[in-house]
């Protein structure tokens, strides 16, 4: 019995819970609090799935990670939900060169484009909306990008529950300034609910609004002249 | 000088490949109704050149018959001077089916003429072509001597004349009535012609004849035009049967490939663009023009692309040959690589981009860049400039690409910008941009037109 547990334990996906699991490299997302629950960021190699809806800021969120690591290997956009806007990924810091934005006619095409990024080896990142995707084909991406030292970063829109081998699962929710954020899954960690981030991904009219209050304040002067 | 003479006698076959197929098969010229070529197993029934098409029918029901088709077996003829040129200098082509070499000089670098014609006959042993062949001071007299089946390569005089007296009038080049002039004289041998000196010959053929069989004797050498390899690729090749899957095409296109990856590798060149022409029975011909980011020689790359390219491409006749041409050859660069630089990782992209835009087509892979106008529409251009810019804080991170009617109610966070521009085109806009968070958290980049109605443009993912 010792035996048999003590070969369970050379595994490298096995470990016990008093231990720290073999560290894979990781990519910081500059959000100190996330950061801490998936042990120290996204990781540099593998599939990572994010469940959240189109424009509550899921891409700001993460954007740190995608921008850590090697400059000159390609992040590359996979069936986005429209034209990545290039003067928005100016601003935030993605190199105009080594950005792809792919757009497939469909699903199964984005996902031979996502397999043919992860296996070329010059990726630093694949960032890929697909809608609807079985066990089998997101074990094949994650295989692709473990073995080739990829991120493979999936953007889903619906709540889908069925557990894909990814070695990251988040789930993004806006919540009153910021978001909401679970931790479904994570390889070597634990899971943990309702991760509070703030983020003002948007610019507001706080400053207009701010100044208009400021001048409400100051009418009874100007009605007093009147 | 010392001059090879090889004379394909049966290239359409060889070219066709059907001498490995083991069944009877000839050539047929339609224009003069005579079986031209044969191969060992129609010659074994019986069928030889000269024959009309019903006397080898007869003979040989079961006859392959293959159209004689003169310039595809030039082409092929220039491709075998192709291949042998990387091993000899000085080959004249002679059309239709016949190439001589120069022996005598490339002894230099081989050690000795035996030496010179093992290199030759095995750089022709790929091509699996069958040849007669001879040896001797001038093309003239190698041609008569390989039409004479001579089959061997004489180095000194003696055995070439003594060879050259075996031979027969026939063998010479002449046309009917100077034969029938040389049978008038009474001359019935070769020998007995070649004894003949130049003044008696004069008084009885015309200059040209003359200076033909002067150069037989060799007292005369001719000049010859020499072979100069081509400078651009094109290749045809026949397809055995008729193909109407691309997927079937591959391994003709690997063939091609392969030809081409020669060509370029002794040039020391790569291509970015190669075409590939379908010729089809009825229809026009197709062309495919198959593209890579970065010049490549390598049959592997280049087959990767061009698979990709066919597996989009729907046939709507069956194909029965292929060309392959590469017109803009380009140089190797190797001096600008740096060994520093991520070299494999350039090259690996622009690998990557080929692929994808193989299979997705070009403008679905794109590296966007700033475009140099405040319309929302053409900010991002694949291939833009890429100037910093300072007004893009408030823009969304992905842009539908064509707005949506407003359906979802929402509240406004930030704005108003308004645009007003495009008065130089058709396209020009009068917009007010807001930034909405609707019920659901979401960000988007909504707008107002001139008619007040109001549309979706972007998400802040």
């Amino acid at each position: 019995m010792v035996e048999s547990l003590s070969t369970l334990e050379k595994h490298p996906l096995i470990w016990r819970g008093t231990q720290t699991p073999s560290a894979v490299s990781r990519l910081p997302t500059g959000h100190a609090i996330l950061d801490k629950h998936i042990l120290g960021g996204l990781p540099s190699a593998g599939l990572v799935r994010v469940q959240a809806h189109v424009g509550v800021g899921e891409l700001s969120l993460l954007k740190g990670a995608l921008l850590s690591g090697r400059r000159h290997k390609l992040r590359v956009f996979i069936n986005a939900p429209g034209d990545l806007h290039a003067p928005w990924l100016h601003h935030s810091g993605f190199d105009d060169t080594t950005t792809l934005q792919v757009t497939p006619a469909s699903d199964e095409e984005a996902l031979w484009s996502a397999e043919q990024c992860l296996k070329s080896g010059v990726c630093h990142s694949v960032i890929l909306w697909v809608s609807d995707l079985q066990a089998r084909q997101a074990r094949r991406l994650q295989i692709a990008a473990s073995d080739n030292d990829c991120l493979c970063l999936l953007y889903q829109h619906r709540n889908i529950v069925s557990g894909l081998p990814v070695v990251l699962d988040l789930k993004v929710n806006p919540h009153g300034q910021g978001l909401c954020v679970d931790i479904v899954k994570i390889q070597g960690g634990k899971p943990v609910d309702n991760l509070y981030l703030p983020l003002s991904h948007t610019p507001d009219n706080s400053v207009i609004l701010r100044l208009t209050r400021h001048a409400h304040q100051h009418s009874p002067h100007l009605s007093s002249v009147s | 000088m010392l001059w090879a003479y090889l004379d394909f006698t049966q290239l359409t076959l060889d070219l066709s490949g059907s001498e490995r197929a083991s069944a009877p098969a000839a050539v047929y010229n339609e224009q003069e109704n005579v079986i031209v070529q044969r191969c060992a197993e129609a010659a074994k029934q019986g069928i030889m050149p000269g024959m009309g098409l019903a006397q080898a029918a007869a003979l040989c029901p079961d006859v392959t018959i293959t159209v004689y088709v003169r310039d595809k077996e030039v082409e092929h003829l220039h491709s075998l001077a192709a291949r042998l040129y990387q091993i000899a200098s000085d080959i004249v082509v002679i059309t239709p089916a016949a190439l001589a070499i120069r022996l005598d000089n490339l002894c230099h670098y081989y050690g000795s003429v035996a030496a010179t014609w093992k290199a030759i006959v095995s750089e022709l042993a790929p091509m699996s072509v069958n040849f007669a062949y001879a040896s001797s001071w001038s093309v003239e007299c190698a041609r008569v001597l390989a039409k004479a089946n001579c089959n061997d390569i004489y180095t000194d005089k003696k055995a070439i004349s003594a060879a050259l007296k075996k031979c027969q009038i026939s063998h010479l080049d002449l046309d009917h009535s100077q034969r029938s002039t040389l049978h008038r004289v009474g001359i019935f041998t070769l020998e007995r012609l070649l004894s003949l000196s130049v003044s008696e010959l004069g008084k009885r053929f015309n200059n040209q004849t003359i200076r033909y069989l002067t150069a037989v004797r060799g007292d005369a050498y001719p000049t010859y035009l020499l072979y100069r390899p081509a400078e651009r690729f094109v290749r045809h090749k026949d397809v055995a049967y008729e193909i109407e899957n691309t997927q079937h095409l591959l391994p003709y296109i690997t063939a091609l490939l392969e030809d081409l990856a020669v060509f370029l590798r002794l040039r020391n060149k790569v291509v970015s663009d190669l075409s590939i022409n379908l010729y089809y029975r009825d229809q026009a011909a197709t062309t495919v023009l198959v593209r890579s980011a970065v010049g490549l020689s390598n049959v592997k790359q280049w087959l990767d692309i061009a698979s990709l390219q066919l597996e989009n491409i729907s046939l709507d006749a069956p194909v029965i040959s292929l060309r392959l041409c590469a017109d803009e050859l380009q140089e190797h660069d190797a001096a600008n690589q740096d060994f520093f630089q991520d070299r494999h990782q350039y090259f690996a992209q622009k690998q990557l981009m080929s692929r994808l835009q193989a299979r997705l087509g070009d403008h679905n892979v794109i590296v966007p860049a700033s475009g140099n106008d405040h319309r929302m529409e053409r900010q991002t251009e694949s291939g833009g400039n890429s100037a910093a810019d300072t007004r893009s804080q408030w823009l969304p991170a992905i842009r539908l690409v064509a707005p949506a009617p407003l359906t979802t109610p929402c509240h406004i966070t930030f704005g108003p910008v308004r645009l007003q521009t495009g008065w130089w085109d058709e396209k020009a806009v009068k917009r007010d941009y807001f930034i909405a968070k609707t019920q659901s958290g979401e960000f988007i980049q909504i707008f107002r037109n001139a008619r007040q109605h109001w549309f979706i443009q972007g998400y802040y993912a």
